[in-house]
Formats: C-alpha cells, sequence, structure tokens
C-alpha cells in the first residue's frame, strides 16, 4: 500500500477500529478505486496496530462493496473502518467513506498479514518509518496489546 | 456426523473460493484442486469459526509458521527433523504421503478437505464432551 490518499490518520483504537481524513484527489482513476483504497488503508492501520506495525499486509479480498454517492474531486471525506473478525495473520474488516452525513461508500474487506516482504530489511515495507513519522501513526494510537503473529 | 461437517465444510470453501460445492471431493486438494492462494487460508479459518463455532488457534489446521527454524527445511526440502515437527504440530496433515517428495513449496498440495474434516470432527466431539 502507498499512503498518500490519506490526509490525515485521525484515530487508531488498536486491532479494533481507525479513522482518516482525506480530500478526494484529482485523478483519471475512477472513484470507486480511489474509495475502495482509502477504505482498504484504513482498515490496514487496524490490522496493523494490531501487530505493532512490524509486518507487510495484502489486500486480499473485497467481499460487498457498495458505492452510494461518487464523489467529485476536492470533497473532504471521513474513512472509518471496523475489525468484524480480526487474528494478528489478518482480518475482515467493515469500512465506509462519508462526506458530512452522506455515506459515500461502504465495503467488507479482508486483509492479511504478509509476513515481510523484504525480509533482508527487517523492516515493514506498507508501514515504512517515514509513513509512521508523517502521520504520527504511534500518537493516535489508544487501546488494547499488540499480538505478535505466532 | 461427518457427513454434516462435510456438507458445512463444502459450503464454506465454495464461499471462500468461489468453487462450486459440487466440485468438492473429500479427496480434494484446497490448493491443487480448488485454487486456494495462501491469502484464502486465513479467510477460511474465519468461516470455519463462524460455521463451527469455534476458535481455531494460530498453526493448529494450518501450519503457518512451524517451519520457520532452519533445522526443518534444507535446500527447500524439509528435514526428517521437519516432518517429525509436522507429525507432531498437525496430527491432521498426511505428512507419510509428504515425506515421499518432501519439497516445502509442495506442503499445501497435502491440505485436503479430508484434513479440514478430521480436525473439525475432533474439535467438535471436544467441545461436546466439556
Amino acid at each position: 500500500m502507498r499512503w498518500n490518499l490519506l490526509q490525515e490518520v485521525l484515530h487508531i483504537e488498536r486491532g479494533q477500529k481507525a479513522s482518516a481524513a482525506a480530500l478526494i484527489p484529482e485523478t483519471d482513476a475512477g472513484a470507486e478505486l480511489l474509495l475502495m483504497e482509502m477504505m482498504a488503508q484504513t482498515a490496514g492501520l487496524t490490522l496493523g496496530s494490531l501487530q505493532d506495525f512490524k509486518d507487510d499486509l495484502v489486500f486480499a479480498k473485497i467481499d460487498h462493496a457498495v458505492f452510494n454517492v461518487l464523489p467529485a474531486a476536492g470533497t473532504p471525506v471521513l474513512i472509518e473502518a471496523r475489525a468484524e473478525d480480526v487474528r494478528p495473520e489478518g482480518g475482515w474488516f467493515l469500512a465506509r467513506v462519508s462526506a458530512g452525513r452522506q455515506i459515500l461508500a461502504e465495503s467488507r474487506l479482508l486483509l492479511v498479514n504478509a509476513g515481510k516482504l523484504n525480509p533482508a530489511s527487517g523492516a515493514s515495507v506498507t508501514f515504512h518509518p517515514r509513513f509512521m513519522d508523517h502521520y504520527r501513526i504511534r500518537e493516535k494510537i489508544t487501546g488494547g496489546a499488540v499480538s505478535p503473529v505466532l | 456426523m461427518e457427513h454434516e461437517i462435510f456438507e458445512k465444510v463444502k459450503e464454506t470453501l465454495a464461499g471462500a473460493l468461489g468453487v462450486d460445492a459440487s466440485e468438492i471431493q473429500m479427496e480434494s486438494s484446497l490448493v491443487r484442486d480448488l485454487g486456494a492462494e495462501s491469502i484464502d487460508f486465513i479467510d477460511i479459518l474465519f468461516r470455519l469459526e463462524k460455521a463451527f463455532n469455534i476458535k481455531i488457534p494460530s498453526g493448529e489446521l494450518f501450519p503457518g509458521h512451524i517451519l520457520n527454524q532452519e533445522r526443518f527445511v534444507l535446500a527447500g526440502r524439509v528435514t526428517p527433523e521437519g516432518l517429525e515437527e509436522l507429525r507432531q504440530k498437525l496430527p491432521y496433515l498426511n505428512v507419510d504421503a509428504f515425506a515421499k517428495d518432501p519439497e516445502l513449496s509442495k506442503l499445501a498440495d497435502f491440505f485436503t478437505v479430508h484434513m479440514v474434516i478430521d480436525y473439525l470432527k475432533d474439535r467438535v466431539t471436544k467441545e461436546a464432551n466439556a
């Protein structure tokens, strides 16, 4: 994952839920794709927090996705993801994107812990230190204990 | 009981792997015959937990990181010590069949529907007796 769709990570409740703010960018990509990626990234923060952002994640499956309204470029949105069923190896998440009171999109998606994509470096590619610093991720976390992958 | 479990497992696998339930046989390999990939195993675990109302601890049904020590794998092949580890940790896996050509990359071929059902039969019996 690359994280440049999110403008600000608002809050992460370890392993339970996360929220982020974004502006819909000006791009040729379809709005559905952008909304889906935003939801996956926010769900990824939730799963990442469970293993202290040490491993890499894969956006594995979409069970369903509903797009109610396709927003115009520049629309500020709130993205929320909540773990429906989660363990350190992966989890199913319910996610939604809203603009004000209007729900733009909702989905149920599966993210999987992929271990280390670059074992030689020992660091997570997904949660690169620069990403962690830029979004001040650790300051946004509340609750719960880290669950290492067995 | 086995038939009931088999029917539920078929439904579970059909949902997770997007295959027709009628294609799923007891001896089907999840990977070779039903097209499962590594990302599907976690989905299968979640679905089995829900279908059977049980918790499946990490590594109890599918091996996960069991073979992550050097002494268990040499040049891509599982060592005798590694095979013993598999026998201990995964009693439902047909290790004897895998041991004929123990290439690590082929291990997942031996995750069969039968293996899943044997595991669930034990778990359901234990839950009932608890």
